[in-house]
């Protein structure tokens, strides 16, 4: 799913700190615009907390 | 001198007086602490009850009487305060103990469900998946170690977050 060029994985490789740095900025700039969806932020991070 | 009422009636007749002359200024008292009528108006019968049961074996005279009454009354007042201290202090912990049985038990539910979308994931998703969530590995570093392509460990990875989010979202 896109999100403003953000996708799941994105968000996904920077919530497990395994993103690079391109992607990181990617997801850094839409987390400060008003595509930001702290939802799907926050399902994503939930995600990797409960499956360690 | 004891107060020595010749007849049960005589005793009642004295009482009668006392409980007039006290009752008020006892009440007041209680209630300037308890802020409460019917436990101000409780305690201060109470206080009565036991001058009533005691009345024979007290000192005759206002001062003792008197002195019995607040005493009394005192006591029943930290009496009163200790028994609702407890009551509190036994529903906050049983508050905190069905809170605790709640949390546990839908951690507990979160746990099966994480478990069974695992077992239900096709095998190259939850192995990619798991390269990821388990070992920190890069896409690229998935990609070179199962010989793939990045969008294809990428297209796995979101595939499993998509069932994640799925079978997760009464929880997340």
């Amino acid at each position: 799913m896109k999100h403003s060029q953000t996708t799941e994985t994105d968000l996904w490789a920077y919530i497990s700190k395994t993103v690079d740095k391109t992607t990181s900025k990617k997801v850094e700039s839409w987390m400060a615009s008003d595509a930001f969806d702290p939802k799907l932020f926050e399902e994503i991070k939930s995600i990797y907390d409960n499956t360690k | 001198m004891k107060i020595k009422p010749t007849s049960e009636s005589n005793k009642e007749a004295k009482f009668s007086i006392l409980f007039d002359k006290h009752y008020k200024k006892l009440y007041n008292y209680a209630f300037k602490i308890l802020k409460e009528i019917s436990i101000s108006e409780e305690l201060v019968q109470e206080a009565f009850i036991k001058l009533w049961e005691n009345f024979e074996t007290i000192k005759d005279s206002d001062r003792a009487i008197e002195s019995f009454l607040i005493i009394t009354l005192k006591n029943k007042i930290i009496d009163n305060y200790r028994k609702n201290k407890t009551r509190e202090k036994h529903n906050k912990l049983y508050t905190l103990n069905v809170r605790l049985e709640t949390e546990i038990d839908k951690e507990w539910e979160l746990l099966q469900q994480i478990e069974c979308i695992y077992t239900n994931l096709e095998q190259k998703t939850l192995n990619i998946f798991k390269l990821s969530r388990n070992e920190g590995l890069t896409y690229k570093e998935i990609s070179i170690k199962n010989n793939i392509s990045i969008k294809t460990v990428e297209f796995h990875i979101s595939k499993a977050l998509k069932v994640f989010r799925k079978g997760l979202k009464d929880y997340l």
